[in-house]
């Protein structure tokens, strides 16, 4: 998935001036606010934290308890997506399936 | 002609002015519509008492002669107190002592933990500010910085000494095991953990139990990639929710970096991850991938 990092490594789901766009399949799937609260430091960069370590990777800056939880809610609204368009495709079978067979009225 | 105020005792009742001049002599001194006259005496003083704020005029006369001098007088001070009380809740580890110290290094609030587990306490402290928390076992020490800013605000604070996983010369630390899972095979000797896949396999190696970070800021692994069979193979570390996942898997993954070197071998090097954000039970984990072989030589927690 595309994302933006800006000058911090922190992570964007839209381009904006001074942001640069990586590919990272690890945020496949994650929701907006997910996103946002990590940090991506491409191979071969470093990020300085308050204590003067240079870290890299993919973290969270963000308290993980709080993207893990917007990314729950995420997906259990794709879900609900999911199954109401279950059902209105299962209606719309059934109703060709009458009109086929002429069970209607 | 001398004179000197006593300030300190003006709580309301002015200030005290003890004129010194010779002896049975007028002495008045005046400020503003206020004037008030008295003999010096034989002892050559003159005490005045409840002056206000503000510069008086001292005027000295007898024997035909007159001398004036002015004054400033300050009997009026005032100072701002409220009531003030902040807490700090501080957990930190067995066999420790705990400081809070202010911006000047003084120390505010104090515990001891002779305990072999760690112990939770809350210092309170009565003014804004910057605060340090530091605990120490006599060998290690941790400290962490806490900003006052309200009256009744609450901060929590855990210190934990550094976490060795792995260390060369030592190896495993107790209690801790690698198992893995795929086409790998594994070596784990006092001076490094080596993790090898070969051609087109791959596999994982996890350290058991799992670890809770909540004490943690810094995971750092001295590592490198030793050997790759393609231009496709990659080695990362990974912290997972769960012991293993798959390479596309990134529903269990909370936070990894890769693992790198020449496609001939690299050197060893420090990976870290900053992990001050997660607060869960994770498991370490090191995926090698497409025929990458990695080896590590200190897994630490800080």
């Amino acid at each position: 998935m595309k994302i933006y990092i800006d000058n911090d490594y922190k992570c964007h789901v839209s381009p904006g001036e001074g942001l640069r766009e990586f590919d990272v399949p690890f945020f496949d799937g994650k929701c907006d606010e997910f996103i946002e609260g990590y940090r991506y430091i491409p191979d071969g960069e470093t990020w300085t934290n308050e204590n003067g370590v240079k870290c890299s990777g993919t973290s969270p800056w963000k308290d993980y308890n709080e993207l893990r939880k917007a990314q729950a809610e995420y997906e259990h609204g794709l879900l609900i997506d999911l199954q109401t368009n279950s059902v209105a495709i299962s209606d719309a079978d059934t109703a060709y399936q009458e009109g086929v067979n002429g069970t209607y009225g | 002609m001398t004179g000197f105020t006593n300030a300190s005792t003006g709580i309301s009742g002015g200030a005290k002015l003890v004129v010194s001049c010779p002896a049975n002599v007028s002495v008045t001194v005046s400020k503003g519509d206020k004037s008030y006259t008295k003999n010096s005496g034989t002892l050559g003083s003159a005490t005045f008492k409840g002056l206000t704020t503000g510069t008086w005029t001292i005027v000295i006369s007898g024997n035909g002669q007159t001398a004036t001098r002015t004054i400033e007088i300050t009997a009026d001070y005032s100072i701002t107190i409220a009531f003030f009380s902040a807490t700090i809740k501080i957990t930190y580890p067995a066999s420790s002592t705990c400081v809070v110290t202010n911006e000047s290094g003084q120390t505010v609030a104090s515990n001891t933990n002779t305990d072999t587990s760690a112990k939770t306490w809350t210092a309170t402290v009565n003014a804004t500010g910057t605060y340090t928390v530091t605990a120490t076992d006599g060998t290690s020490s941790k400290s962490q910085s806490v900003e006052i800013t309200a009256e009744g605000q609450f901060e929590t604070v855990e210190l934990g000494y550094a976490l060795v996983i792995f260390e060369a010369g030592k190896g495993l630390s107790d209690g801790f095991t690698l198992t893995t899972s795929g086409t790998i095979s594994k070596s784990v000797t006092a001076d490094k953990i080596s993790l090898t896949t070969t051609s087109n396999n791959s596999g994982q190696g996890t350290i058991k139990p799992s670890i809770d970070l909540s004490q943690y800021s810094t995971l750092t692994v001295t590592a490198a990639r030793k050997a790759v069979a393609s231009a496709y193979s990659s080695a990362q570390i990974r912290l997972l929710t769960k012991e293993t996942a798959d390479q596309t898997d990134s529903s269990s993954v909370v936070a990894q970096a890769a693992i790198t070197g020449s496609l001939t071998g690299g050197e060893l090097y420090d990976i870290t991850i900053d992990v001050s954000s997660i607060s869960d039970t994770v498991f370490l984990n090191f995926g090698c991938w497409t025929g990458a072989s990695i080896e590590i030589t200190s897994i630490k927690l800080t």
